[in-house]
């Protein structure tokens, strides 16, 4: 494990996207989980975008949300704002969730990939929440509250 | 008044906060199980961490006088992550039994997702096998919809209710929480969503029944005085000190002493200071002179 490992890293970046390509089309979850959970914030990016043109059904999702779950703003908005495929392959509450945690990061909210198409009641009702919440705490609301609310029907 | 402070991160903190919190009044800790801020790549360092916050971290702790417990879990976030959250779950139990281990959790929802939820199920049973309580996190996103389903999620396990304590409430989520039976746990953060000033107005309008406060302070932006802070400020407020002392005092010990195993290990206030021990052959000092009161 620790030599296809290293193999990897230690490749070109041509290299490297052979070798995903290749873990994609043998549906090798495991493993490019694997190499995720491992990887830098550039690497994963590269990781993200393989799977963005790669992975034709979403079999990998569970990468992307893994990938949901970082503290990076910057990867967060990379996927977020850049890539189709939380557009194409989050489920209802899994796409709430990213526009949620966007407000959290406090990056743009119309910026985010698909949001016109995928704003729904249910996340209506979860920012409304959000924003009673905020001024329980005397606390402003970020510029993605009033993006979403500017977004119209 | 002897301070409880029953969910702090010691592992991300410095022993000047350890001596600053002994110093303003901090009897003793709970340090909840938790992520690192990054999620973990394999099960085995879930492992040595479990194996550091019932060992190493009791031992930083001791050193300055405060008593130190830990509670054992998968958390919410790592539940979604398929090739480990089994493995922990195995290794819990003898952790579990381990004597300063009070409580299973943090457990609870983050994203609400369905591994979330089987694995709050599976460890709320682990918690009746085990007889022990259950500390419960709530999202801190949708929060009021995900505090809801937290409870329905504990409803459905049939767990004692008083056997829950359901933390980071705000006014939105106390009244549900406390409706139920459970015990209703506050993290008071700086700056942010809840300060002492509003801890204090929630103690006035709700009582201290089950109400228990914390400093939730981990490696972020956090402040691990909060207890005492909050305590200053409800006494300067006019809640009467037996109120206070219930809160930050009787409560924590009451809820989780319901594992058996406060009674057997909180006998003195504080534990004797020692600083001349060594732990594998390691010392917290830096060649300072040790304090020592055995
Ligand atoms: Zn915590």
């Amino acid at each position: 494990m620790q030599d296809l490992l290293n193999s990897y890293f230690l490749g070109t970046t041509q290299e490297k996207l052979q070798i995903l390509n290749g873990l994609i089309q043998e549906k090798n979850i495991k493993f490019l989980f694997k190499i995720f959970s491992v990887s830098d914030t550039d690497e994963k990016k590269l990781i993200l975008e393989c799977l963005d043109q790669g992975d034709l059904n979403g079999e990998f999702k569970a990468i992307y949300l893994e990938a949901m779950r970082t503290n990076s703003s910057e990867l967060f908005s990379f996927m977020a704002h850049t890539r189709q495929y939380p557009k194409s392959f989050f489920t209802e509450a899994e796409y709430n969730q990213m526009v949620l945690k966007a407000l959290f990061v406090d990056i743009s909210v119309q910026k985010i990939i698909g949001i016109k198409e995928r704003k729904n009641t249910k996340l209506n009702t979860m920012i409304n929440d959000y924003i009673e919440e905020r001024e329980l705490a005397n606390r402003s609301l970020p510029i993605g509250v009033e993006e979403y609310n500017n977004l119209g029907d | 008044m002897k301070m409880f402070d029953p969910h702090i991160h010691m592992t991300s903190r410095t022993t000047d906060d350890y001596q600053a919190m002994a110093n303003a009044g901090v009897n003793a800790v709970i340090e909840p199980a938790f992520w690192m801020g990054q999620p973990r790549t394999n099960a085995g360092t879930y492992e040595d961490y479990f194996m550091s916050i019932v060992e190493w971290e009791r031992f930083r702790a001791k050193q300055f006088g405060i008593h130190h417990f830990a509670t054992i879990a998968l958390n919410p976030k790592e539940a979604n992550n398929l090739y480990l959250a089994d493995d922990v779950i195995k290794m819990m139990p003898r952790f579990l039994v381990k004597e300063s281990v009070v409580a299973v959790g943090e457990i609870g929802l983050d994203d609400q997702s369905d591994l979330e939820e089987k694995y709050f199920a599976i460890q709320c049973e682990m918690a009746k096998e085990y007889n022990l309580p259950i500390l419960v996190h709530t999202p801190h996103r949708d929060k009021k919809q995900g505090t809801q389903r937290c409870l329905d999620i504990v409803k459905e396990s049939k767990i004692n209710p008083e056997m829950v304590l359901i933390d980071h409430n705000n006014e939105q989520t106390i009244k549900g929480v406390r409706d139920r039976g459970h015990w209703a746990g506050h993290s008071i953060y700086p700056f942010t969503k809840m300060d002492s000033e509003r801890m204090c107005a929630i103690v006035k309008e709700f009582g201290s029944e089950k109400i228990i406060i914390n400093s939730a302070a981990d490696w972020g932006v956090s402040d691990p005085l909060m207890v005492p802070k909050t305590v200053k400020v409800m006494l300067n407020e006019g809640v009467s000190e037996g109120t206070v002392s219930e809160i930050v005092w009787d409560n924590p010990y009451n809820f989780f002493n319901q594992s058996g195993k406060l009674e057997k290990l909180l006998i003195n206030d504080r534990p004797s200071i020692n600083q001349s021990q060594l732990f594998e052959g390691n010392s917290v000092l830096r060649g300072q002179d040790p304090i020592i009161q055995e």
